[in-house]
């Protein structure tokens, strides 16, 4: 069974009068362990496309499964259920809390999560930082840290829960190269390592030599896959 | 539920700007809302201290034939039923378990007849004034002339009713044998060039039987009350008898025993009476006698000098009884034990709270509740207003931190309890200090004990001392106010906060 499986989806959305559409009808599926990239110009419907995936927007028509699962069939408390224990989410402007540490921030989805104790919480915090090598940095708060350091954090959070799937939107393009690419490198890394599914999306075509697949969308339709 | 709390917590401290605003915003709030709660409670238990004080006792009792209930301010002007027999009641109160102290009084309306005009009805109190004076604490000041002595005919003329009087019939009252002091002249009766004297009112009472009867009694005195004179100075109060004889009761004259002569006339028939008159015409005279007598005793009546004889309260009629309760009793224990004491000695009374017997003038203090409860809502709604603007903007401020939390998982409570945590951690901070800053003001106001004669003030004050009171009552109020507040304030933010979505952080990136 696919991870993701996508089936004639499309997304309007209304603007005053008129209508944009930003999916005209996306075909596509997702295998587990899978590395991809949606690559395409600015307004292709990249994003667009990676929230549905994300369960945080819904297709106008068309159906998207996650798991096997019928996202337009869920309610708002499923949705975030799915989000929490299937889904991992790197932000291009990182969006860690402001108010929490390193730390806290990777422990917040498991301090979300139902019956885990405080120590396993706190283990499984502390070796996914081990990992994106920001150890030396827990105690302090985002502000605090450069913007490679900042989605190191992100990464770690997406991953701490375990999902079957990460989505990045652009997490390298608030970066400098060299720290973009450390972070592909490090996304490959628990790619090829735990055999999370990596879907992100990027316009940088350097990126793309990091991607197993790669999608190309414009003007909301799959144009090579 | 501690990452809730910490992430509360530390926004709280992230957004100083806006916690001070908010926390400004609580504090002063609950600072007034305290302030108002405790003018309210102490205007409210002055208010009712002093009627009780100073004008009702802890309780009445009326004749169990009364139907209203408020006898002291009724509208009516229906007479009051008579306690009858007083005697066994005064029996059964000199002994009583629960009484400290009574006074008999007689209460009713009076026409004040006036030659120049219509004339206006009166509330008059009848009591032997030396024990009224006792019984209410010398309530009374005097403002021209003299109190009442024992047994002494007249009466006191509130201050405020003389200036009723005047406006409705031209005539300034002054007490017998008193120059007018032009400084206690009402405006109106200052710019009166022909102003009319008059030492002396005639009162038109209605009897139970309803006939009318007129007296004639000399002013005494002018008086006011020491504190809420300008609710409790309605009435005038007069000696016991001449009230007694204005409203057609029972008086101790009433009681005197016949002489031989009355007592003869009384019981002879009507031929010997017309006969009696025959025969003194004619000079011959069978009954001769009782035609002397007679005379004798219609001039013996016609000449009697008026003496200010002491009577026996016991001796005549009284339509209500005020009552104090011993100091251990409060109001409501008091009034069911006497209830009891009643029902057991069959007494043809029944016991009317204090509150019951002022009727409408119960309302004033309601009046004056409300006024303040109006101002203290106001403080309750600009404080809503502001704070729900404050608390919205600081929303919309946190779309992407939120609607990140909603992407990684986070459910609509979650967000609900981290808002409602930071409110809750505000309200009891900031308007935690506004309520002990308003029981400090509070306790220092009420120690200083500020007086004023000012009649106005008093209204506010309950009293004529402006004594502010919190009890715990007043305190938990205090409390539930600004638990409202906060909690209207962070219905809208809330509502706000539970609309961002996933997509919203996305967006605003």
């Amino acid at each position: 069974m696919h991870l993701v499986q996508i089936k004639e989806v499309t997304k309007i959305y209304p603007l005053g009068t008129t209508e944009v559409h930003a999916l005209r009808g996306i075909n596509l599926s997702i295998e587990h362990g899978a590395f991809m990239s949606i690559v395409g110009p600015s307004g292709s419907g990249k994003t667009t496309l990676l929230n549905m995936i994300g369960c945080i927007d819904q297709p106008s028509t068309g159906q998207i499964l996650i798991d096997g699962q019928d996202i337009s069939k869920l309610n708002d408390n499923q949705l975030t259920e799915l989000r929490l224990y299937t889904i991992g989410f790197i932000f291009q402007s990182f969006n860690l809390i402001p108010v929490l540490t390193v730390l806290e921030n990777v422990e917040f989805p498991l301090l979300l999560m139902k019956n885990l104790n405080r120590n396993e919480i706190r283990e499984r915090a502390l070796a996914i930082i081990e990992s994106v090598q920001i150890q030396d940095q827990i105690a302090h708060r985002p502000a605090e840290l450069s913007g490679g350091q900042r989605q190191r954090v992100a990464i770690a959070r997406a991953l701490v829960t375990n999902p079957k799937l990460v989505l990045a939107d652009e997490p390298t393009a608030n970066l400098d190269s060299e720290t973009g690419f450390a972070i592909l490198d490090l996304m490959k890394h628990l790619n090829q390592k735990n055999k999370t599914t990596f879907i992100f999306s990027t316009h940088d075509s350097d990126v793309l030599t990091y991607a197993k697949d790669v999608v190309k969308i414009r003007d909301g339709l799959v144009v090579q896959n | 539920m501690s990452l809730i709390f910490r992430l509360a917590w530390r926004n709280i401290f992230r957004h100083k700007g806006k916690t001070w605003v908010v926390g400004s915003i609580l504090f002063i709030g609950a600072f007034l809302m305290t302030l108002g709660n405790g003018l309210i409670s102490g205007m409210n238990e002055g208010f009712q201290a002093n009627i009780v004080r100073s004008f009702t006792g802890d309780a009445l009792l009326i004749s169990d034939q009364q139907e209203s209930e408020s006898v002291l301010a009724s509208m009516s002007g229906k007479t009051i039923e008579a306690i009858s027999p007083y005697d066994l009641l005064q029996k059964h109160l000199s002994q009583s378990d629960v009484v400290a102290a009574y006074l008999p009084a007689v209460a009713g309306y009076v026409w004040v007849l006036n030659e120049n005009g219509q004339p206006i009805d009166q509330y008059l109190l009848g009591v032997d004034f030396p024990a009224y004076q006792k019984f209410f604490n010398h309530s009374l000041n005097l403002v021209e002339g003299h109190f009442l002595g024992p047994g002494e005919k007249g009466v006191l003329v509130s201050a405020d009713l003389r200036e009723q009087l005047y406006d409705y019939m031209g005539l300034w009252i002054l007490p017998k044998g008193q120059a007018m002091v032009s400084s206690h002249l009402s405006e109106d009766a200052k710019k009166d060039k022909r102003l009319l004297e008059k030492r002396e009112i005639v009162y038109m009472g209605l009897s139970q039987k309803n006939s009318s009867v007129d007296i004639r009694v000399d002013v005494a005195g002018v008086f006011k009350f020491k504190a809420l004179n300008k609710i409790l100075g309605f009435y005038s109060i007069l000696d016991l008898n001449s009230l007694r004889e204005c409203l057609g009761y029972f008086t101790p004259e009433s009681n005197a025993p016949l002489t031989h002569a009355q007592k003869t006339l009384l019981t002879a028939s009507t031929n010997d009476i017309e006969s009696s008159f025959d025969a003194a015409t004619a000079g011959t005279s069978p009954s001769q006698d009782l035609s002397s007598s007679f005379s004798k005793s219609i001039s013996a009546l016609a000449t009697a000098p008026q003496k200010n004889k002491p009577t026996s309260h016991a001796a005549g009629t009284y339509n209500l009884v005020f009552v104090k309760f011993k100091p251990d009793l409060s109001e409501k224990v008091g009034i069911q034990r006497l209830r009891k004491e009643i029902t057991a000695a069959q007494l043809p009374v029944k016991v009317v709270p204090w509150s019951k017997a002022i009727g409408i003038l119960g309302q004033f203090s309601m009046i004056m509740k409300g006024a303040l409860l109006v101002v203290v809502s106001f403080i309750f709604f600009v404080a809503v207003m502001i704070m729900t603007n404050t608390l919205s903007m600081s929303i919309m401020e946190r779309v992407s931190e939120i609607g990140m939390m909603r992407a990684v998982g986070a459910r609509k409570s979650m967000i609900s309890g981290m808002l409602l945590s930071e409110i809750t951690a505000l309200a009891t901070f900031f308007g935690g200090a506004g309520i002990i800053a308003g029981v400090a003001f509070i306790t220092l106001f009420a120690s200083l004990h500020l007086g004023t004669s000012n009649e106005m003030l008093q209204l506010f004050f309950g009293g004529d001392s402006f004594q502010p009171r919190l009890g715990l009552s007043d305190f938990m109020t205090c409390i539930a106010q600004l638990a409202i507040v906060s909690g209207v304030a962070s219905i809208y933010p809330l509502f706000v906060a539970r609309k961002i979505s996933a997509l919203d952080a996305i967006v605003r990136d």
